[in-house]
């Protein structure tokens, strides 16, 4: 019979798996008792959760939310926005053609310097980060598909379970993934707001990496490492050219494999292998990389 | 979206501020039990849904008409919440009104009068919820509450909270198995009690 993780199992609960598999699964409890029982104290978590009666909103509370937030509110003109927009548009766009153009004159003569790299392939010189951030990511993709072709869930029982036990080095890389995420989905510079958010970050990164190090996780040390790595180049550079955003965007994708690998190894706090104990084999937990 | 709302936005793009009380006046209700929900508390509830108000009023002018303006306000409001919670985290010196304590609750009303034994045992498993709701990182809880709590779809909250869907799912698989472990060992405990107390008395 096909094994099912927590994962399938709280999914199932919340009605977020897909048809074929909802059905696979309920015949599987029907005639699994350990896996009924599973599934029974899963459900059991979720009604726990379900109780809350809804709070209403009185008149009084209404009129104090108005009275705080009225004075905030600056009176809105219809700008003639349509034009506006076209007309930075285009300065925009022009601004960042001409300055593509001629940064990619300034590269064209050390082009021949760099053999081999793909970006010199495209006439395009990669920046010293990003030349590392892509190495960076080569390697760890590297790591993560060494693990056999059942990654995933071997990466999830190689991983030590710092992350679980520390809840604010998990909220730390919570957060971290958040101001990543949305730093990879603007443009520009960075919004005064989330420069904060990244010189912050940077700051407790170094005290959860020296945290780590010195209690020997060397694994976690070097995942947080590596993120400090992207918060340090997102702190100290100003995303003036395309130049650097291809090197941020690089770093970024960084961000994501090592939060993937985190939550991956959040999952091994989860009570998974009493259904399927053939999957994660305790002798792999001695192995880290 | 109803006319009257329609109407609201267009006066209130054109001028007249008064106008959007009547879109607050609609929409706070399901605002307010979003945040409080999140924020697990009275005053971090009212603060975050002002706030979601706020956001949304100074983006007005680019608001979609044909979009449902209680839908986006209420997106607007999970984030504004899990900023908030994520705030309050990081400030250890704030402390503010539980979500069981008395004094801070007692603005927002809830929609139910139980007996006292009723309301006795709701407080006490609320109590238990809310301890082991604290094991939770921000978003975490968030995404769980968002999920679970408020049936919103995992493309919904992952948009909100900005992150991808495939970690937004991730956050509530880790907030169902921490909140699995932590009511467990709280009845675990309970059952040791009540299996010893008779023992005892013999």
């Amino acid at each position: 019979m096909k094994n099912f993780s927590e994962e399938d199992l709280i999914a199932y609960h919340l009605g977020d798996l897909g048809w074929w598999k909802q059905r696979q699964l309920h015949s599987a409890i029907e005639k699994d008792a350990a896996l009924a029982a599973e599934s029974e104290a899963i459900a059991e978590t979720l009604r726990a959760f379900r109780g809350d009666a809804a709070p209403i909103v009185d008149d009084a509370m209404l009129e104090r939310a108005w009275q705080r937030v009225r004075p905030s509110l600056e009176v809105l003109s219809p700008a003639p926005r349509q034009h506006r927009t076209r007309t930075v548009w285009m300065v925009g766009a022009g601004s960042a053609l001409a300055g593509a153009t001629a940064v990619v004159l300034l590269l064209v003569p050390f082009m021949h310097r760099v053999p081999g790299t793909q970006q010199a392939a495209n006439g395009v010189q990669p920046a010293t980060i990003a030349e590392r951030a892509h190495d960076l990511l080569q390697e760890l993709q590297g790591k993560k598909s060494a693990q056999g072709n059942n990654s995933k869930q071997e990466v999830a029982v190689l991983l030590p379970d710092a992350v679980a036990e520390d809840p604010s080095l998990a909220a730390h890389l919570d957060m971290a993934e958040r101001v990543l995420t949305e730093v990879s989905h603007s443009d520009g510079r960075l919004q005064p707001e989330t420069q904060e958010q990244v010189h912050r970050l940077l700051l407790e990164n170094a005290v959860y990496y020296r945290s780590a190090e010195s209690r020997g996780d060397m694994s976690t040390a070097a995942v947080i490492d590596d993120l400090g790595r992207v918060l340090t180049s997102l702190d100290a550079e100003p995303r003036d050219s395309a130049h650097d955003e291809d090197a941020m965007r690089l770093q970024i994708h960084i961000g994501d494999v090592l939060l993937d690998l985190r939550i991956l190894h959040h999952n091994t706090d989860s009570p998974a292998a009493t259904v399927k104990p053939t999957v994660l084999p305790a002798s792999s937990r001695q192995t880290s990389f | 979206m109803a006319k009257d709302e329609q109407d609201a936005i267009a006066r209130v793009v054109a001028g007249d501020r008064d106008a959007y009380r009547v879109l607050m006046e609609r929409h706070m209700p399901a605002v307010l039990r979003l945040t409080l929900r999140v924020t697990a508390n009275s005053v971090d509830a009212e603060e975050a849904a002002q706030e979601a108000f706020l956001k949304a009023y100074k983006k007005l002018p680019d608001f979609r008409r044909e979009a449902a303006f209680g839908t986006w306000v209420y997106r607007i409001a999970m984030n504004c919440a899990l900023d908030l919670v994520e705030r309050r985290n990081r400030d250890l010196n704030w402390n503010a009104v539980p979500m069981d304590g008395e004094p801070g609750f007692a603005p927002i009303a809830e929609s139910h009068r139980p007996s006292p034994e009723r309301e006795l045992l709701d407080r006490e498993a609320r109590r238990q919820r809310e301890e082991a709701m604290k094991v939770l990182t921000p978003m975490e809880r968030t995404a769980f509450v968002l999920r679970h709590m408020e049936d919103q779809p995992i493309p919904v909250i992952s948009a909100a909270l900005g992150v991808p869907e495939n970690s937004a799912r991730q956050a509530v698989f880790r907030a169902v198995g921490k909140l699995r472990k932590q009511l467990s060992a709280v009845r675990g405990v309970g059952r040791a009690v009540a299996n010893v107390q008779p023992q005892e008395a013999r």
